[in-house]
């Protein structure tokens, strides 16, 4: 089942950086492998040029930590957008899901990640500062926490709940259209949209 | 919105008798391949022993709860030199919980769930997809073992009534070890964290109690009136939350408490919640001390008495093995009697638990779990004459085959 050493080396090293995607098998990879062989030169340097750029064009947008190409991201920069409304996801992968939802129309923040003790991640790794910096420039009257519904997502929306109760600000929760313990990144847009529109206030002022 | 519990024997309510109509099993166990065929009420399996007759109720139990009743080692499920292995049964349709009425396990390099053929990730939406109860000879612990062991009975038993008893005990454990990590790393950790976790802790951590509690007030009340047929004595149950005790003259230390009126073993819901949370806060300093969390439903209790002298401590062998004997025969009225969908299917695994019994009180416990559409599978290596007339079919099993022919 193994691919070892049954390929030339350098299809074997292509099988090995495939397999290290999320949810690539070591046959799945195999088979990515030898059908990129059959691609043609062009397109393979083509490929190649898009990898060898990922990082180098891309950065984290420096209000709300989305992926971007510019100082701003596109959604930040974007004059239509609400901007009394921000939704806290925890990574910058969850902000399609909610633009294809197209249900909201105000700015995002991403933590990079969530309060998980087992893991050793404190709030402090987290871009709960910038959070409060963007809250207390007063334009901000609507904070939605779209954490994840399992534990590590509930105590970190507890937490930023607590942590910005003295703002002015309301502070909502998703309502749990969500299936417990899911992936966000795996919700259909429907139920991201129930989510939002049947979010409930869990602390924060009401001015 | 509950139903009022305590029915006699012979009042059993109406049940379309839904049932495990077929079970296969591969590469299971001693099994190379079964395929095996059951009508409703009760089937003896008979044979030998060592042949296989308790691998087919490990079976059944699998399917129900993705556990083995003998073993938390999956290794030891899988036939020798074989790679995995797979139990599928059919159900009377409509039965289920879901409506389903195949289920299918394969375990090779991981495991694979199946529901009318279509795949299911969660183990957790798999099981108690039919209510199953065991009566096996380890049940003896339950009743002499630690306190962990009736806990353990108590979550499977109210998870089957209920599925987000589970998803809160699976959330609380979460949590108290995800508290317990803040504590021995306070300083990475603000108190903000801890308050967040705080709050987790208070609510799933009440929400177990509560269930927990209901399902013992269950048991009291579904299993006192007739526990007498089996056991000489009056059972008593009282369940007892890992919680400090309210009252302030009482010693911090060690010993969970029942508590009056307004302990917080009595109150419910919200006000459960609040006082928990409020507990977890006046605990803190000597949490963060110890870097544990001491108190909470990790350490609940549930001391059962049989005429006022506490059981394991004072109970002979045969009346612990009566006593156990007993509480799954309450498990399985429990089920019967509170479940929301009555068409449910309730299978017994009974498995060499009754020879302690004389012959009378060995009529007495069939007579309590039989009827009303509840399936049965027994195991022994000659029919007692206890069952006589109740058999509804027998299978014979040797080493590793089952048959119907004598
Ligand atoms: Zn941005």
């Amino acid at each position: 089942m193994a691919s070892s050493g049954s390929y030339p080396q350098a299809l074997e090293e292509l099988i090995l950086s495939l397999r290290r995607l999320p949810g690539i098998g070591s046959r799945t990879a195999e088979r990515l492998a030898l059908a990129m062989l059959d691609w043609t030169a062009h397109d393979l340097e083509l490929f190649g040029a898009q990898l060898a750029n990922l990082k180098k064009r891309l950065r984290f947008c420096d209000s709300c930590g989305n992926l971007s190409e510019a100082p701003l991201c596109r959604i930040c920069s974007d004059p239509r957008r609400q901007t009394d409304v921000i939704c806290v996801v925890e990574q910058a992968g969850q902000i399609p899901v909610f633009e294809r939802a197209g249900c909201f129309r105000g700015l995002y923040h991403v933590l990079g990640g969530r309060i998980e003790p087992l893991e050793g991640r404190g709030p402090g790794e987290l871009r709960i500062e910038a959070l409060r910096r963007r809250l207390e420039g007063g334009q901000v009257r609507e904070l939605i926490l779209a954490t994840s519904p399992d534990v590590e997502g509930e105590a970190t929306a507890a937490y930023l709940a607590d942590a910005f109760r003295g703002l002015s600000v309301t502070i909502s929760r998703l309502a749990s259209g969500i299936p417990v313990g899911a992936d966000l990144g795996f919700a259909d847009s429907a139920t991201i949209a129930v989510a939002i529109n049947a979010r409930r206030t869990v602390g924060g002022g009401s001015g | 919105m509950e139903r009022q519990p305590l029915q006699t024997p012979g009042h059993q309510p109406e049940n379309s008798g839904g049932s495990l109509r077929s079970l296969i099993l591969k590469q299971f166990r001693n099994y190379g391949h079964a395929e095996l065929e059951f009508k409703p009420g009760l089937t003896v399996l008979l044979g030998p022993n060592g042949q296989g007759k308790t691998n087919i109720l490990e079976a059944v139990h699998y399917l129900a709860f993705l556990r083995s009743f003998r073993t938390r080692q999956i290794k030891e499920l899988i036939r020798f030199g074989a790679d995995g292995f797979q139990l599928q049964a059919g159900l009377a349709a409509a039965v289920a919980e879901s409506g389903a009425d195949r289920l299918s396990v394969t375990f090779g390099r991981d495991r694979r769930l199946f529901l009318n053929g279509a795949p299911m990730d969660k183990g957790s939406e798999f099981i108690n997809q039919f209510f199953c109860v065991a009566f096996i000879p380890e049940d003896i612990e339950l009743v002499k073992g630690p306190a962990a062991e009736r806990r353990r009975w108590l979550d499977m038993l109210t998870g089957q009534l209920d599925r987000s008893h589970l998803r809160d005990l699976h959330a609380y454990n979460h949590a108290l070890k995800s508290r317990n990590a803040i504590l021995r790393q306070f300083g990475k950790f603000d108190a903000g964290s801890l308050d967040a976790y705080d709050q987790l802790l208070a609510r799933h951590g009440a929400a177990v109690i509560q269930n927990r509690r209901q399902t013992v007030g269950r048991l009291a009340s579904c299993a006192l009136a007739d526990s007498a047929v089996l056991v000489n004595g009056t059972l008593e149950y009282e369940y007892l939350p890992g919680l400090p005790k309210s009252d302030p003259s009482a010693s911090a230390d060690d010993h969970p408490a029942a508590g009056g009126d307004d302990a917080p073993s009595a109150i419910q819901g919200r006000k459960l919640q609040e006082a928990y949370l409020e507990m977890l806060v006046q605990n803190r300093s000597r949490d963060l001390r110890d870097g544990v969390t001491v108190w909470g439903p990790h350490r609940d209790e549930l001391v059962i008495r049989l005429s006022g002298r506490l059981l394991s401590a004072y109970g002979s062998e045969g009346q612990c093995r009566a006593s156990a004997l007993w509480l799954r025969v309450a498990s399985a009225r429990i089920l019967r009697e509170y479940t929301a969908s009555p068409q449910a299917a309730l299978v017994l695994l009974v498995d060499d638990v009754l020879g302690e019994l004389d012959e009378s009180r060995r009529a007495a416990f069939w007579d309590q779990i039989q009827g009303g559409g509840t399936q049965i599978f027994f195991t022994c290596t000659a029919i007692p004459p206890s069952l006589t007339g109740r058999v509804t079919q027998t299978l014979h099993v040797s080493a590793g085959v089952v048959s119907t022919g004598g």
